[in-house]
């Protein structure tokens, strides 16, 4: 067997030399919280460990005139603890909250979450509200990505073999103050969601003037609910049957699959219950 | 004896401080000069013919020492004894193999061993062993299993291993006499131990050629097993028993031990074996799946008249220990309570999933659950509040078990531990939340601690005073948490009027510590307490008798307090213990003592009808709860839960309330998240991530109460509690749920998903 | 082959050691001797392995020893040395908050790192601090009340 390598790089740029020059065979490491058990399982085998763990300018949280950036290598207790995060981008602020546990969210990181693309990643809910934007560089390159758009199927990605994410970005604005996120899983720490929501909502002269939903495990990837959003637009908030009648289209427009932590049923069924509940949260 | 010193005292273990900094050396934390490091090639099919084994390749590479199939193994085929001294023999005992041989049974069998370098050469030589399999189609279903042309997991003809049955009056009778019938079935999934510690230990041979293994096991005894697969003396392979991180039942069958010794004997050098967390949950015995048929018969006013259970428990592929274990349930099946006309039927069932064996309970969760949610039910029907039913149909001091007619001699704490705990929920949660509903819910019940008593159960202990007053004690008792071996210095530091930290323990080692039995069946404090108990007690005598002499007074008036034995009635009269030792050593009398307890025996009974006493004696205890129950997501939150039980004597508190506090989270996983998916004989939750256990915070608070009637077998009245301890919060928690939103779940765990499906019927049937 | 040399600090004693690149930093440390750090799952799930990395706890299973290197490492055993430390050591054998033990140094850990940034939490907030490690014997009762008696003399000393 091809041993390991091992590379600490020191600056994006010499991440992303590297990259184009090991292609498939680099394996970025960060917060390691998934390369490990990756690498026991033999799912990362022969790689060159690339650690970008000190590269400082890939960390962070800053606020910018009409944006908040993240840094991919920003750990999601460094999102429990800024107070850009709570005032811009709350739904996010929340989900880090119930990120796995205390210690894990020491080490896994915004990025690392985002790349993994399980189709529960928690911080990839709350983003897809936020309407997050990826900035996303190879060597070449570089290309802004909406986060909608970066998720093709169950741990897979647009990512191309020497690109990786360097930034995340959101607007700052009246829809992404106003956000919920719920996860409901089978118990209330290190739980993978049976299903989660992530809802941010602008009512303007009490008319939904701007509705994002995002949903997590109910689907191959983390997913917008474009069409319930697209329902819910210029609705009047408190109009008749308007909740009802969104749970049954959220319920529809959700694609989830039976394991072994609940059926497909019970997942489309609590969906409906989950936007209810967010919704209901932000008006 | 005045007043306890120490027995009864909240005092902390000898060994905490060791726990605490992490000084202490589990299984893992020992190595050796030029050891080698040891793995297990498992199978990859839950039923398949093995139709050639390739380990050319394997053992080419560089580093690998050795690699064992199963014709390397002298006696392949194995029962494993549990220390017991009788042959019980009719298909009663643990058979299984050592490694796979023909044929795979289950997945995660072993199949091959290899001992190497380095651990990622040994692992790299796993890769590299080719072995053909043709699989078959195999069985997963007990009840499938039990039918006449099912496929056939063992050689026997039958997949059926094991039929109990006892009971007592005419259940026909009975049933006419009942004004309400209620039937159910019950069912419980497989469940892991899940301890934080996998299974693992260290085995090299000593100068004198003997096979030594430092091992976590419940059960030292096996170095007999252990030697017999070996071909070998029983005095050639010694046990070295450690600490354990968690044992639960299943560090009770031979785990890493017989590899270790295969392995270490081949090769002459140290090997090092230890179960990766996917290994343990995909290798070790899970606690049995049962299916629970009951009928149960009252009269309006709550007072039962009639029961009939038949059980049936999926053994997986090897019996291990599942006859025991549905005797067990078979013996539990009427729970608590006196009723006439009682038929109970109950066999073990070999499938092509992974082997059940012991997992704290041995066999009283399951019914436990089932019969308390029948009384639950009948409490709902009748109108019977939960604890009045439950008063005018329990057992009472000197009433016998309604399904073997054991009579019980000691005193039996019911229906005081129900009203007890029942009180202490205090004042319900108010909640005026919609979706949000409380409920509470009571059970009661019973459970054996010792050993089956036609097994003929007995423990050594050995006790030495220094001559200077400090203390020895050799026992083999193994400690896998629970605090057995502080428990037995605690006895003696009571007895001989020293403190603790002049006691030193030597435990769990087969050739130099007297055999204590295995830590198991709750047996610990009852078994070895007593032995150590009465050693303590003749050296005790042996000095007061002596200081009687040298004082001039009647030995009942001395008393052994601070390492003086003094004059009880005039307390400014004393002598030094050291200063008796001298002069008990000068005048050549023993000052140690190893002593032997045995437990009743009995003879083996009929097992199809059970009667008379298979039990020395019972645990008797009640746990009441209070959830919220989400009406729209069907989450529960356990609110508040009690325990509360009769240990007899409380030896050490803050041990006996750990175990009773643990106990009850060991349980509510069992309630609402535990469970190890099989589809087909696969393993769908192979770690921690899949497998879930309780969090911080996911539990409430539990509030422990303890009764001491005194009125247990074990030292000072004591009984056992490890076990009893977790086996009735199962169906608290269910009954509870049921109470807030009117569901009544009959299969654990109770998900969330179970609760909406039945909830929202509308919904899921539309 | 073996080129990767990690050197860093752990209870305060330099350490340096070759490793492999893909060994986690839990492997790294048994190997050295800190036997205290336990191995109950190496995939972060149960916490045993939990360390103090530059004042943040880490489950060492899940990184890799390379990333540790120059950093100062603090594990139970070397709590001993510290006076909180100490005072939660002391504490957990006094409420008989050990069972089995194998959880402990671990919690213990846990719970050290999270006072001192938190001295005077209460019980729901002790709960959530050590949600990430798993207890399978005591039903967490007496830990968190071990945990919560340091938090309270915490408090008087204030």
């Amino acid at each position: 067997m091809v041993p390991f390598k091992y590379i600490s790089p020191k600056t994006k740029n010499e991440v992303l030399e590297i990259l184009k020059e090991e292609k498939v065979k680099a394996c970025i490491v960060a917060g390691c919280t998934n390369v490990l058990p990756n690498i026991r399982d033999k799912k990362i085998v022969s790689k060159v460990l690339v650690d970008i763990s000190d590269i400082e300018e890939l960390r962070g949280i800053s606020k910018e005139k009409d944006k908040v950036c993240i840094g991919p290598l920003t750990t999601i207790a460094e999102l429990t603890n800024s107070e850009a995060i709570s005032k811009e981008g709350e739904v996010l602020y929340q989900a880090a909250e119930q990120f796995a546990d205390p210690i894990v969210r020491n080490n896994a990181t915004v990025g690392g979450n985002l790349v993994t693309a399980s189709p529960a990643a928690d911080m990839a809910v709350p983003l897809l509200t936020l309407d997050a934007i990826l900035k996303i560089e190879s060597i070449e390159r570089k290309r802004g990505v909406r986060l909608k758009d970066f998720f093709i199927g169950p741990e897979k990605t647009i990512l191309r073999e020497d690109e990786m994410i360097t930034g995340i970005e959101f607007e700052s604005s009246n829809i992404n103050k106003n956000g919920c996120f719920i996860k409901l899983g089978l118990r209330k720490a290190m739980a993978i969601a049976v299903a989660s929501i992530a809802v941010n909502l602008e009512v303007r002269e009490n008319k939904i003037a701007q509705v994002r939903i995002a949903m997590g495990s109910v689907a191959p990837t983390p997913i917008r609910l474009t069409v319930v959003e697209g329902f819910l637009k210029n609705k009047e908030v408190n109009s008749n049957g308007l909740i009802e009648e969104a749970i049954n289209k959220v319920r529809e427009e959700v694609d989830p699959i039976s394991d072994i932590r609940a059926s497909a049923e019970y997942r489309r069924y609590v969906s409906g219950i989950l936007f209810k509940r967010a919704f209901n949260k932000l008006t | 004896m005045s007043e306890f010193k120490i027995v009864g005292k909240p005092i902390p273990r000898h060994d905490a401080w060791s726990k605490v900094t992490g000084d202490l050396k589990y299984a893992d934390d020992f190595s050796l000069p030029g050891m080698l490091f040891a793995k297990v090639l498992r199978s990859k099919y839950p039923a398949a013919k093995i139709i050639s084994i390739n380990i050319h390749k394997a053992e080419q590479l560089k580093g690998v020492q050795a690699i064992l199939t199963a014709k390397d193994v002298l006696h392949n085929e194995t029962v494993t004894k549990f220390g017991q001294s009788t042959e019980v023999g009719k298909g009663f005992e643990g058979l299984y193999r050592v490694l796979a041989d023909k044929e795979v049974r289950f997945m995660g069998e072993a199949v091959a061993l290899v001992a190497a370098d380095t651990e990622e050469i040994a692992e790299e030589a796993l890769d590299l062993i080719v072995v053909e399999y043709e699989p078959l189609p195999g069985v997963f279903d007990p009840v499938e299993a039990m039918k006449p042309g099912a496929y056939l997991v063992g050689e026997n003809g039958t997949n059926i291993i094991g039929e109990f049955g006892c009971g007592q009056g005419d259940i026909e009778k009975g049933f006419a006499k009942a004004e309400v019938i209620i039937k159910d079935t019950y069912k419980v999934p497989f469940v892991d131990h899940a301890y934080l510690e996998t299974e693992g230990g260290i085995a090299w041979i000593d100068d004198y050629g003997v096979i030594n293994i430092r091992v976590g096991s419940q059960v030292i005894e096996h170095f007999r097993d252990v030697a017999d697969v070996l071909g070998l003396p029983h005095n050639k392979v010694r046990y070295i028993g450690t600490m354990m991180g968690g044992g639960f039942g299943g560090k009770e069958d031979i785990t890493v031990e017989t590899y270790l010794a295969l392995l270490t004997w081949k090769t002459k050098k140290p090997v090092r074996l230890v179960y990766t967390r996917e290994e343990s949950i995909l290798s070790h015995s899970k606690r049995h799946p049962f299916i629970m048929k009951y009928k149960v018969g009252a009269k309006k006013d709550g007072k039962l008249v009639a029961l009939d259970a038949e059980l049936v428990a999926d053994a997986g592929a090897y019996p291990y220990l599942s006859p025991w274990v549905t005797l067990y349930a078979t013996v539990n099946a009427a729970g608590p309570y006196c009723i006439p006309n009682v038929r109970v039927k109950s066999c073990c069932v070999l499938t092509n999933n992974t082997f059940t064996s012991a997992n704290r309970g041995f066999g009283a969760p399951q019914p436990n659950f089932a019969y308390e949610s029948i009384m639950d039910e009948l409490s709902h029907k009748l109108n019977v509040d939960s604890l009045e039913i439950r008063r005018i149909n329990c057992l009472t001091t000197g009433k016998a078990l309604s399904t073997t007619g054991q009579v019980f001699k000691t005193h039996v704490a019911l229906p005081e531990v129900a009203e007890k705990a029942w009180a202490a929920l205090g004042e319900p949660v108010e909640c005026k939340e919609e979706n949000r509903k409380i409920g509470r819910g009571l059970a009661i019940g019973l459970m054996s601690y010792g050993r089956m008593t036609f097994l003929h159960d007995s423990s050594r202990s050995y006790v030495r005073l220094e001559s200077d007053g400090s203390v020895l004690i050799r026992s083999g008792i193994p400690d896998l948490g629970g605090g057995q071996v502080s428990l037995l210095c605690q006895i003696v530091a009571e007895e001989l009027g020293i403190p603790m930290s002049r006691i030193k323990i030597y435990y769990s080692d087969t050739a130099l510590t007297p055999l204590a039995g295995t830590t198991t069946a709750t047996r610990q404090t009852y078994m070895s307490g007593n032995a150590t108990l009465k050693a303590a007690r003749e050296i005790r005598k042996r000095v007061i008798n002596k200081a009687a002499e040298m004082l001039n007074v009647n030995p009942e008036k001395l008393d052994i307090i601070n390492e003086k034995i003094l004059v009880n009635y005039d307390q400014s009269k004393y002598l030094p213990l050291v200063k008796v030792i001298k002069a008990c050593n000068t005048a050549g009398i023993e000052l140690f003592c190893e002593a032997q307890f045995n437990a009743p025996f009995t003879i083996t009974p009929d097992l199809l009808n059970i009667r008379g006493m298979t039990f020395p004696d019972f645990t008797f205890g009640a746990q009441a709860v209070e959830v919220a129950v989400d009406t729209e997501t069907g989450q529960i939150e356990v609110l508040k839960l009690v325990t509360c039980y009769d240990v007899g004597k409380a030896i050490n508190p803050l041990s006996v309330e750990g175990q009773m506090e643990g106990g009850s989270i060991y349980g509510m996983g069992y309630a609402l998240i535990e469970e190890v998916i099989m589809e087909k004989g696969i393993t769908m939750t192979p770690s921690f991530a899949e497998y879930i256990i309780p969090t911080a915070v996911d539990v409430p608070d539990v509030k422990a109460i303890l009764v001491e009637s005194g009125g247990g077998l074990g030292p000072y009245g004591a009984k056992g509690i490890g076990e009893p301890s977790c086996s009735i919060i199962a169906p608290a928690i269910l009954n509870a749920i049921y109470d807030a939103v009117g569901v009544r779940i009959k299969s654990l765990p109770a998900s969330p998903e179970k609760i909406i499906r039945a909830l929202k019927k509308d919904y899921f049937e539309k | 082959m073996e080129d990767y040399i990690v050197e860093l600090t752990v209870n305060g004693e330099r350490i340096s050691s070759p490793v492999k690149p893909e060994e986690s930093l839990l492997k790294f440390l048994r190997r050295n001797g800190f036997t205290e750090v336990k191995c109950g799952c190496e995939k972060g799930e149960c916490g045993t392995c939990t360390v103090i990395i530059n004042k943040k706890t880490v489950k060492s299973c899940i990184m890799l020893a390379l990333q540790a290197r120059g950093k100062e490492i603090w594990t139970a055993k070397g709590l001993e040395k510290q006076e909180l430390g100490r005072k939660l050591q002391e504490s957990f054998v006094n409420t008989g908050a050990i069972q089995c033990g194998f959880c402990t140094p671990g919690i213990i850990v846990t719970a050290k790192n999270y006072l001192d940034q938190n001295p005077i939490p209460d019980k729901g907030e002790i709960k959530k601090a050590i949600s990430g490690n798993l207890c399978r014997c005591t039903g967490y009762k007496k830990i968190v009340d071990a945990i919560y008696a340091v938090a309270v003399e915490n408090q008087k000393s204030i």
